[in-house]
C-alpha cells in the first residue's frame, strides 16, 4: 500500500528536479551568447571611447592648417577629461563582469563557483561606485550641478551603482543555481538597463563630436592632398589618388559607426533576456531571445569587423 | 520629479558643422569664402563640444535664439547647396548662430556659478 504513494513521491521529486535542471540549463546556450556579444561590444567599445579625445585633437590639427593658423597647445587640450572617459570604461567593464557573472552561475555546479562569480562581479561593482564617488567631489570642486544645464559629460551613474551593490550582496548569500540565475537576471533588470540606457545615450553625443570630427578631418585632408598634388609629378599622381581614397574609405567607414546603436541592441538583448525569465520559458519565448540576441552579436560583428578594416588599411602589416 | 530636457540643439550643430566643413573644402567655392568657412566650421566644432555635454531642462531667450539660428543656417545651407551664389548667407547666419551659442553657453556658466 505504501509503495504507490512513495513511487509518485519520487516520480514526482525527479519530474521537479529534472525541471529545475531544464529551467537552468535553458539559460545556458543564451546567456553564454549574450556573454560572448557583451565581451566583443566592450573590447571594440573601448578603444572608440579612448580615440574620442584624439580625434577632437586632429581634428583641430587640420583646422589649424585650413586656416593657414599655427598649431598651439590649446588644440592638444582633451575636450573630454580622463577622470570622465575612465568612468566610461569602468561602468563598460561592470556590463561585461554582470554577463560574465550571469554565464557563471548559468554554468556553476557547485556553491563556490557560485560564490566567486558574485565576488568578482562585486569587486567590478565596488570599483565602479569609487569611481562615482570620487567623481562627485572632483565635479562638486569645479562646476557645481545647475539648474538649467546639468553636465552630461558628468555621466551620473549613482542609482545603477547603488542598485548594483545590492544585488551583488544578494547574489553572494544564494547557495543554489536556480535560485542565483533568477537573483541575477531579475535583479539586475532595472540597473543594468538603466547602465546601458545612460552609456548609450552618453554615446550619441560622442558619436555627434566625432562625426564633426571627421568632417574636419576629411576637409583637412583634401587640403593637404591638394598641395601635395601641385609637388607630385605626374607619374606618382595615381599613387596619390589610391592613397586619398583609401583614406577616404576609412573615414566614410568610421563616419558610418553607431557606437550608441550597439547599446541600444545590447540593451534590447538583455531586456529580452529578462522578459524570457518571467516568461513560461516556451519554445515561443527562447526563440525570441534567441532572436534578439542574433541581432546584437551581428551588430557586435559588424561593427568589430569594420574597425578592423580600418586598423587593416592604416597598418596593412597587422 | 525632474524636468523633462529639452531637444539638444548639439544635434543639429552637429549636422550644420558637418555641411560647413564640407563646403570649406568644396572646389567650386572661393578660395576666400572657403577659408572662412572653415574659421567658422572650426569655432561651432568648439562650441558643440560644449554643448553635447549639456541637459537643457529651461527655454530660456538664449536657448530659443540658438534654436531659432540653427533653422536660420540649415536654411542658408539648404539655399547654398540650390546656388553657391548664396554662400555669403551661410557665413551672415553663421555668425549670429555663434554669438547666439556664446550667450547660451555663458548662462549656463553664470547658473553654475549661482548654484556654487
Amino acid at each position: 500500500m505504501l509503495k504507490r504513494p512513495i513511487g509518485f513521491l519520487g516520480l514526482t521529486s525527479a519530474a521537479l528536479l529534472l525541471s529545475s535542471c531544464t529551467t537552468v540549463s535553458i539559460y545556458q546556450d543564451p546567456v553564454s551568447k549574450f556573454q560572448t556579444a557583451v565581451n566583443a561590444a566592450n573590447d571594440s567599445l573601448r578603444p572608440y571611447l579612448l580615440g574620442v579625445n584624439d580625434l577632437n585633437t586632429k581634428a583641430n590639427l587640420y583646422d589649424k592648417v585650413l586656416m593657414d593658423k599655427p598649431w598651439g597647445t590649446e588644440d592638444l587640450t582633451n575636450a573630454i577629461p580622463s577622470a570622465e572617459i575612465q568612468l566610461r570604461l569602468q561602468a563598460l567593464s561592470t556590463i561585461a563582469s554582470y554577463a560574465n557573472a550571469l554565464a557563471a552561475v548559468a554554468n556553476s555546479k557547485d556553491v563556490g563557483n557560485l560564490t566567486q562569480a558574485a565576488q568578482t562581479l562585486g569587486d567590478d561593482i565596488n570599483g565602479l561606485s569609487t569611481t562615482v564617488q570620487g567623481l562627485a567631489a572632483i565635479r562638486s570642486g569645479g562646476n557645481a550641478p545647475n539648474p538649467m544645464a546639468k553636465r552630461a559629460a558628468t555621466l551620473d551613474l549613482s542609482g545603477p551603482v547603488s542598485s548594483l551593490v545590492t544585488l551583488a550582496g544578494t547574489l553572494a548569500i544564494e547557495h543554489q543555481q536556480k535560485e542565483a540565475i533568477m537573483t541575477t537576471i531579475l535583479g539586475g533588470d532595472k540597473p543594468i538597463n538603466q547602465l546601458i540606457g545612460l552609456l548609450r545615450d552618453d554615446l550619441r553625443s560622442l558619436t555627434v563630436m566625432d562625426n564633426a570630427s571627421y568632417a574636419s578631418i576629411q576637409t583637412g585632408m583634401v587640403f593637404l592632398y591638394n598641395n601635395a598634388r601641385n609637388k607630385t609629378d605626374p607619374k606618382a599622381l595615381k599613387d596619390l589618388i589610391d592613397q586619398l581614397v583609401k583614406e577616404n574609405d576609412s573615414i566614410q567607414t568610421l563616419r558610418a559607426l553607431q557606437a550608441n546603436s550597439l547599446l541600444s541592441d545590447m540593451q534590447n538583448a538583455y531586456v529580452a533576456l529578462v522578459t524570457f525569465a518571467k516568461s513560461g520559458k516556451q519554445p515561443k519565448d527562447l526563440a525570441d531571445l534567441a532572436g534578439q540576441i542574433d541581432v546584437f552579436t551581428a551588430h557586435v560583428k559588424l561593427f568589430d569587423n569594420a574597425i578592423t578594416s580600418v586598423q587593416t588599411a592604416v597598418h596593412p602589416a597587422r | 520629479m525632474p524636468d523633462q530636457p529639452l531637444p539638444n540643439p548639439a544635434e543639429q550643430l552637429g549636422a550644420i558643422v558637418s555641411q560647413l566643413y564640407e563646403l570649406a573644402g568644396n572646389s567650386e567655392v572661393p578660395a576666400d569664402q572657403r577659408q572662412a568657412i572653415s574659421v567658422k566650421a572650426h569655432d561651432l566644432r568648439g562650441d558643440l563640444v560644449g554643448m553635447v555635454a549639456m541637459q537643457f531642462t529651461t527655454e530660456t531667450a538664449a536657448y530659443q535664439s540658438v534654436m531659432t539660428n540653427l533653422g536660420k543656417v540649415t536654411a542658408a545651407l539648404q539655399q547654398a547647396e540650390q546656388s553657391i551664389q548664396n554662400i555669403a548667407d551661410v557665413v551672415a547666419n553663421t555668425a549670429q548662430l555663434a554669438a547666439s551659442i556664446d550667450s547660451l553657453l555663458q548662462e549656463a556658466a553664470q547658473a553654475a556659478a549661482r548654484v556654487g
